[in-house]
């Protein structure tokens, strides 16, 4: 099913980077972003939209206090419905080792972007591994 | 005791005085009786012999006497028969007739009393002349004196008719007559009379008595037979007279009369006796009534002594030196008694009080006595020998403990003290493992332990055993046996394993090496014989850090165990690091017997930490010079757009200029851990009054406040001190402790901040309180540590690093200070800088020799 990347949802605790973040994906991404500081906040809101204007994608930072982000991502895969509990998530994180990488894909990411992020490639780089998801399923 | 005592009772007893007299006079009567009978028979003989020498002497000189007047009177009569008128009568008989008659009346017969007849006859014996007046006797001669006389011999005869002597008259060698001297037995006892004699003298033929002296008895009267057996009393001495025809001199003399000296000495001797017998006697019964009426006063105050059953009563002395001996020398013994009686019940009480079972046995291997232990454990009665079975696994073997004397002491019944003494097997101790009987079939396994008890010369006098309970030391020697296995694999496991293992003997002085593993004489680049006996010293050399030999020594001191790191040398010079850690192992009584020490070369990776450190510090450097470019612009151009309105650009610039911001305080704070660690920072030392510095920090504070919108507040009164420190560094650590606080308050809560001072410890305590969210337990452990960050509270608006507290702690520390929390989830957490109050430190002594004013010993914190 060919979709259109259109909005995203993100999650990071550190405020300026949260706000940083969203804004580079809005101004140059041209994404609808809805930005979030912990896991538990994104899941309330995830659990309070209707089918229809779930994001398309979740960027979810790994290093957060109380509910890291494997944990986040934990949650939205049990969540009741089953087109929330699918959105693809990619992980925003700073420690980029490569074993690291392959633990977080495995815990059913679509892709890792490393911290700190660039400003000019960033969007490309959400809509490269959303392709890239797309291919796959 | 006992035996003795009715054996006393049941004998019967006498008096002193019978007893003695019985003793003494039993003794001495018969010495006495024997010492008279000897005497008076001594004397009885002597004198018995004397009077017989005596008797003996009188009778010979009689003889003598009475043979010489028969010799004279036989020659008187020869000379008289060979007279020429006489021989002339023979030629003329008529021409005599006429002269000899007258001749003869004439003729008197030599001698005392002369009273003989002198006759002369023819060869026929008829009588020619006689100068006897009266008729003359019948001479009744028979053919035996003509034979004689007519032969030419003179012939005696004596019978009770008289004495007849005879000599013939020979003319031209042809006898032609006699001339016969006769004696009727009136005047021969006149001629026979012998005046040297005393007594009682008889002159007798061959069968009667011819002339007696006068007093005679009966049986010694003229006329009668002699008998000797008939004078059994009498001392009878008989001899014969030669010349005389058979005349017998007989003495005799009553023994009686004899013997009087000797009956006087009897009855003197027996007078004697008597009176030496009478004088003992009362002698006796008078010492004995003496000596016994004290010894009954003795034993009367004994007895009174016995009856108040009290040892500390003493007798009064007597007057009587040896009763006075006596009654001190109880006296004596009572005092002896009496501490023997405190010292024996007390060795009674220790003895049924140990706590394991002893017997003690006689030379017979009897037992004399047990403890009660020893009673109620095993089924040994007194009395008894003690039996046992030596040999655990052949329980067959039974032995009775006489049997082990003679085997292991040597001793033999009969012994005598030196043959004890000398014996060369004797031992003192003896030690073996036994079985003892339990009753029921049961027994347990004992050590039995025996000690021979020995006399004043050393003579075995008995023995002493105990016995040891060694059934749970049996079931566990299994259990040994496999450890011992195990012990050879963790022995086998220390040999091959990678880390240098020692093990010091703390006992002894500089705590040599006892064991060392291959790994440790590979790493140290010793023999194992340089290192044995040898303390860990050898180890150290010239970049040791002084201060880690000082924490190790107060940690053996402490019996501590202890994990350093510290630079050590091998025997070539090179040095290592080595991992130490110093385990102390101790005695089951808690006595220090080893330090066990593992060693472990981490040279490579404190290389590598070296590096990871420098290079961390490098790059820490070399990111400040862009970082103070970008944060010199970035502050620049919120400056420049302080006054545009609203954009987003002012907003980009405002988070990038907060970030960098952010950027700098991290690296400083890394740089702080790195010269921390290498024990680079500097610290400014200086005399700061401490409510001046709170006030500072309280001020420096006021935007943390302001951000988190609390309070923070000095509470309660604070001393006037001074504090010596870096006030710098102080503030840095109160600021980091506030502002802690502060990001984990809720809004409007107050953050205090007050001084404590703890007397008991010399201390000054900072407090800094918060009542916000506290910390938990298992965060506590770890909250002084590098990047230590809580998860529940850092949350985006609570940027932290995670090393503040570190650099907090280290740098309290640094001024000899403890940096310690208090915490309850929920009510919040108190944080305390705990400073001493009190210090003479080289520091304050070299840097500050202004603070004489404040008394001899130099403190950081001073009063004002």
């Amino acid at each position: 099913m060919a979709k259109d990347l259109q909005k995203l949802l993100t999650i990071d605790d550190d405020d300026d980077l949260r706000m940083i973040g969203a804004l580079i994906l809005e101004t140059q991404g041209g994404f609808a972003v809805d930005s979030f500081g912990s896991g538990q906040a994104a899941l309330d809101h995830l659990d309070g939209l209707d089918e229809g204007s779930l994001p398309d994608l979740i960027l979810l930072d790994v290093m957060m206090p109380h509910m890291d982000g494997p944990d986040t991502l934990q949650k939205i895969r049990t969540l009741p419905s089953e087109t929330k509990r699918d959105i693809p998530v990619i992980f925003l994180t700073a420690k980029c080792q490569p074993d690291e990488i392959v633990r977080l894909v495995e815990l059913g990411a679509i892709g890792v972007i490393p911290k700190p992020f660039d400003a000019m490639t960033l969007s490309q780089e959400v809509r490269d591994l959303w392709q890239n998801h797309l291919q796959k399923s | 005791m006992t035996t003795t005592g009715d054996t006393r009772e049941n004998k019967p007893t006498r008096s002193l005085t019978r007893f003695v007299s019985r003793r003494v006079l039993g003794f001495m009567v018969p010495a006495l009786l024997a010492v008279f009978m000897v005497t008076y028979e001594f004397s009885y003989h002597s004198i018995e012999k004397h009077l017989n020498e005596n008797i003996q002497s009188q009778l010979q000189a009689a003889c003598k006497t009475l043979f010489k007047r028969f010799e004279n009177t036989r020659s008187w009569l020869n000379n008289l028969s060979r007279n020429g008128l006489i021989v002339n009568s023979f030629v003329d008989p008529a021409g005599a007739g006429s002269y000899i008659p007258q001749l003869f009346k004439t003729l008197n017969v030599p001698g005392p009393q002369n009273g003989g007849h002198l006759i002369l006859t023819d060869f026929k014996g008829d009588i020619i002349a006689s100068n006897s007046n009266t008729e003359n006797p019948n001479l009744d001669l028979d053919e035996a004196w003509l034979q004689d006389v007519l032969g030419g011999q003179s012939f005696e005869r004596v019978n009770e008719q008289g004495l007849i002597i005879a000599t013939p008259i020979t003319i031209n060698g042809l006898p032609e007559g006699a001339m016969i001297l006769h004696f009727n037995p009136r005047t021969l006892s006149r001629f026979l009379r012998v005046s040297t004699i005393n007594g009682i003298v008889n002159v007798a033929s061959a069968d009667s008595v011819l002339i007696s002296t006068p007093g005679n008895q009966d049986s010694f009267m003229e006329g009668k037979t002699f008998a000797q057996e008939a004078h059994e009393d009498w001392a009878i001495l008989q001899a014969t007279i030669p010349g005389t025809g058979g005349l017998q001199l007989i003495t005799a003399q009553e023994k009686e009369a004899a013997f009087e000296p000797v009956e006087d000495v009897k009855a003197a001797m027996i007078a004697f006796i008597l009176i030496a017998l009478g004088g003992m006697i009362i002698s006796l019964s008078l010492s004995g009534r003496l000596i016994s009426r004290n010894l009954r006063d003795f034993s009367r105050q004994i007895k009174e002594i016995r009856e108040d059953n009290d040892l500390a009563l003493r007798l009064s002395v007597s007057e009587i030196t040896e009763v006075r001996e006596l009654e001190l020398s109880f006296n004596e013994l009572m005092s002896a008694l009496q501490n023997t009686t405190v010292s024996k019940d007390y060795i009674d009480k220790l003895f049924q009080g140990l706590p394991l079972p002893v017997f003690v046995l006689g030379l017979d291997g009897r037992i004399n006595k047990q403890n009660s232990h020893a009673e109620n454990s095993f089924t040994n009665r007194e009395g008894e020998p003690l039996l046992y079975l030596q040999d655990a696994i052949s329980r067959a073997n039974l032995e009775s403990h006489q049997e082990l004397l003679v085997r292991d002491f040597g001793y033999r019944p009969g012994n005598d003290c030196d043959t004890l003494m000398h014996l060369p097997r004797i031992a003192d101790r003896h030690e073996m493992e036994v079985e003892l009987h339990q009753g029921h079939g049961h027994r347990k396994p004992c050590i039995l332990s025996t000690t021979a008890i020995k006399g004043p010369c050393g003579e075995i006098i008995g023995f002493i055993s105990s016995a040891t309970d060694i059934e749970e030391q049996k079931r566990t020697e299994k259990e040994i046996l496999k450890l011992a296995e195990e012990n050879k694999l963790m022995a086998r496991a220390i040999e091959e394993i990678d880390l240098g293992v020692t093990i010091s003997d703390s006992q002894q002085k500089g705590h040599p090496i006892i064991f060392c593993n291959s790994a440790f004489t590979a790493l140290s680049g010793r023999e194992e014989e340089e290192i044995l006996g040898h303390s860990c010293a050898f180890l150290q050399g010239p970049e040791t850090d002084p201060e880690t030999v000082r924490q190790i020594s107060s940690a053996l001191e402490d019996q501590r165990a202890i994990t350093v790191e510290i630079q050590n040398y091998r025997k070539d010079g090179s040095s290592f690091w080595n991992e130490l850690s110093l385990n102390p192992i101790f005695s089951r009584t808690g006595e220090l017997k080893y330090y066990v020490g593992i060693q472990k070369d981490i040279s490579e990776r404190k290389r590598i930490d070296e590096m990871k450190k420098e290079f961390i510090s490098t790059v820490s450097h070399e990111l400040r010079t862009p970082l103070t470019a970008i944060h010199g612009s970035l502050g620049l151009m919120t400056v420049l757009k302080e006054h545009e309105p609203d954009s987003r650009e002012k907003e980009l610039v405002t988070v990038a200029y907060r970030n960098s911001e952010r950027l700098k305080l991290l690296i400083n704070d890394i740089l702080d851990t790195e010269k921390l660690e290498a024990g680079a920072m500097r610290f400014e030392y200086g005399e700061h009054d401490l409510t001046e510095l709170l006030q500072h920090c309280v001020i420096l504070n006021t935007p943390f406040a302001e951000k988190y919108g609390v309070r923070f507040e000095i509470v309660g009164e604070i001393p006037g001190l001074t504090l010596s420190c870096d006030k710098n560094r102080m503030s840095q650590v109160l600021t980091n402790l506030m502002s802690n606080a502060a990001k984990f308050s809720r809004v409007n809560q107050t953050i205090e901040l007050s001084v404590t001072r703890v007397p008991e410890t010399d201390e000054l305590q900072i407090n800094v309180t918060d009542f916000g969210e506290g910390i938990s337990d298992a965060f506590k452990q770890e909250l002084f540590q590098k990047f230590a960050k809580q998860d529940a509270s850092d949350d985006g608006d609570k940027p932290g690093t995670g090393l503040g507290l570190y650099i907090s702690r280290k740098i309290v520390e640094a001024h000899k200070g403890k940096l310690t929390v208090e915490s309850e989830l929920g009510k919040g957490s108190t944080f305390t800088i705990s400073l001493p109050l009190k210090e003479a430190s080289a520091r304050d002594e070299t840097a500050k020799p202004e603070q004489a004013d404040y008394g001899e010993r130099p403190t950081e914190i001073t009063y004002h």
